[in-house]
């Protein structure tokens, strides 16, 4: 345990020299190995149990389906009168989606305002904007529930649409540092041949910017499918809404294997996106987290 | 106006087409935080100082001063809600430390590196009402951590009917699925490390211990400290995992309640005022570990 520092190619040799090194990584791996399981046990036992065929086999065997695994729990919540995930599902959808994406648009023409325009008060503007990182969401949901109220949005999705349509201040702030990298004769050039500046956007500084605003959109898309709070607050029956008062509505009934199937329903979009986009992702949030 | 722009002035004149066009495009950003977040913070503001129930709009109700202030603090149920959110915040120098100690296992260049760093970071994408319900199910009486604890001969309990074993439920789930994110920051800052301060070091005769309290922990301190005032924003606006760990039976038991459960609470009951005040209370908790994550960040660059 001598050695934890990460050294890739060690040039001088350490106490113990190679064998030390070899030792040391072996009790490496193995902490590491029980540190995955650890991490892992509790999503494999979720998956177990939504296979359950019923409670009671999963107090009988409570890690692993015992006998036939029941695949038709998926089946039957998703034609169950407690919950109706067919539509849950494509709320969640098109809160987490069409808005995400729009909003994206927004905040990359955002970005590219900050990043490569003159305009008078840039500074002050940017300030104000950057403040929103600050401000804790319980502080204006109250009012914004008063406001959603008035409009006649509780119980629509429109509360989680609406305001992602103008934008995200901390992808803008992440764009606009991405576009410090790209060179400004491209745009002097493309002024030059009268380009305005809404298709210099759409034509040169979108398709650039199209990999991180990517990672960008893959991440908030993330953040957004697994909201709880604002969808909780303004009544929209998105996904982790309907999973979980299902789980309450159905808590004297011991139906953990299918109330567990949802959950697993639930978490599917985003574990697909996550092993698709893996490297994106992490690099993306290494980047968005520690700004140097 | 701001001194960037006199300098930007010289260079060449502001474009009249430039400045409209770059309005055009910050604008929805500004009217989105103006309409989405600043007027609705300022409205909070005034209603904590009034008896707005609601229903009507806030300069319809009365002011009443700092009551509602005074009403929070003097309310036990308030107390026991601040000392519940603390409690779960101790999860945070548990997950910084495990994370840091990861990372180096991490950063020792070993084969599979990159799929043990995905698989740490599994639980961070996952929704937190589907971790939350799996791990009231998994924490149940007879749920598998018992059946576990009875294979190694120790007696099991109800956990989350349990006034502290309950929170502790929600500080190993937090630090569970935060674990992956904070492990990545690490990485990224242990790699930031000139390889040779430590051959340096260790020419000198450092040994391993010296050389990861005298080096690593001193050079990833931007990273703890940041995993450290962020971790107190997040954990001062625990909600859902607390509202959720408990089975609906048992639900909104006053042992897990946070000051955003006491805050929701307060607000269904339609004393939207002082909800409001609730709110400004976290407010200027976050508003200082802000002020501070900034006010440190800037005396570094100095």
């Amino acid at each position: 345990m001598e050695r934890k520092i990460g050294l890739k190619t060690p040039i001088f040799k350490t106490r113990g020299g190679n064998r030390g090194k070899r030792a040391g990584d072996a009790a490496a791996y193995a902490i590491l190995v029980i540190g995955s399981v650890v991490m892992l046990i509790p999503l494999l036992w979720m998956l177990g149990a939504s296979l359950q065929p019923s409670f009671a086999h999963l107090l009988v065997s409570p890690f692993y389906p015992s006998g036939q695994w029941r695949f038709a729990n998926y089946a039957d919540i998703f034609t169950n009168a407690y919950i109706s995930l067919p539509k849950a599902f494509g709320l969640s959808v098109l809160v987490a989606v069409p808005a995400v994406v729009a909003g994206s648009y927004v905040s990359g023409l955002t970005a590219f305002a900050f990043g490569k325009l003159r305009f008078k008060f840039k500074r002050t503007i940017f300030l104000l904007l950057l403040g929103v990182l600050m401000i804790p969401y319980p502080a204006i949901m109250l009012p914004l529930y008063k406001l959603y109220a008035n409009f006649g949005w509780i119980g629509t999705p429109l509360p989680l649409i609406v305001p992602k349509i103008f934008g995200n201040v901390a992808m803008v702030f992440f764009l606009r540092q991405y576009l410090a990298n790209v060179n400004d004769s491209i745009i002097d050039s493309a002024k030059i041949d009268g380009c305005g500046y809404f298709r210099i956007f759409n034509s040169m500084i979108l398709p650039l910017i199209v990999p991180a605003l990517a990672a960008q959109v893959i991440l908030w898309f993330m953040g957004v499918w697994n909201d709880y709070l604002p969808a909780y607050m303004y009544d929209v029956q998105t996904l982790p809404i309907v999973v979980a008062k299902y789980n309450s509505d159905v808590a004297m009934q011991n139906e953990i294997p299918k109330v567990m199937a949802a959950s697993v329903v639930s978490l599917i979009p985003v574990l697909i996106v996550f092993v698709v986009f893996q490297r994106w992702i992490i690099e993306s949030v290494v980047l968005s987290g520690v700004k140097e | 106006m701001d001194s960037g722009n006199g300098q930007l002035n010289k260079r060449r004149r502001l474009g009249g087409r430039e400045q409209v066009s770059a309005y055009l495009f910050v604008l929805p950003a500004v009217l989105g935080v103006l309409i989405f977040y600043f007027v609705p913070l300022l409205v909070s503001f005034f209603g904590s100082f009034t008896n707005w129930g609601g229903l009507e709009g806030v300069f319809d109700a009365s002011f009443v001063g700092f009551k509602n202030y005074a009403g929070i603090l003097k309310d036990p149920y308030f107390g026991q809600a601040v000392l519940n959110t603390l409690f779960t915040m101790i999860g945070i120098p548990i997950g910084i430390t495990l994370s840091l100690l990861l990372a180096l296992l991490l950063n020792r260049g070993l084969k599979g590196t990159n799929v043990f760093r995905v698989v740490y970071y599994v639980p961070v994408v996952c929704g937190i009402v589907a971790i939350t319900l799996m791990w009231q199910n998994f924490l149940a009486p007879n749920g598998p951590f018992n059946k576990l604890l009875e294979k190694m001969g120790i007696a099991g309990m109800d956990w989350l009917a349990h006034r502290v074993w309950a929170k502790v439920a929600i500080v190993v789930m937090c630090v569970w699925k935060g674990l992956g994110y904070s492990t990545l920051l690490y990485i990224a800052g242990l790699q930031g490390v000139p390889r040779t301060y430590y051959e340096a070091a260790k020419l000198d005769g450092a040994g391993g211990m010296q050389l990861f309290f005298k080096i690593t922990v001193p050079l990833v301190r931007p990273v703890t400290f940041f995993l450290f005032v962020t971790g107190i924003i997040t954990g001062a606006q625990l909600f859902t995992e607390a509202q959720l760990i408990l089975p609906a039976a048992s639900r909104n038991q006053n042992y897990v309640k946070t000051v955003v459960l006491y805050l929701y609470e307060q607000f269904g009951y339609g004393y939207v005022g002082y909800a409001s005040a609730v709110a400004w209370l976290l407010a200027v908790v976050v508003f200082a570990a802000t002020g501070l994550q900034f006010a440190l960040e800037g005396r570094k660059k100095d």
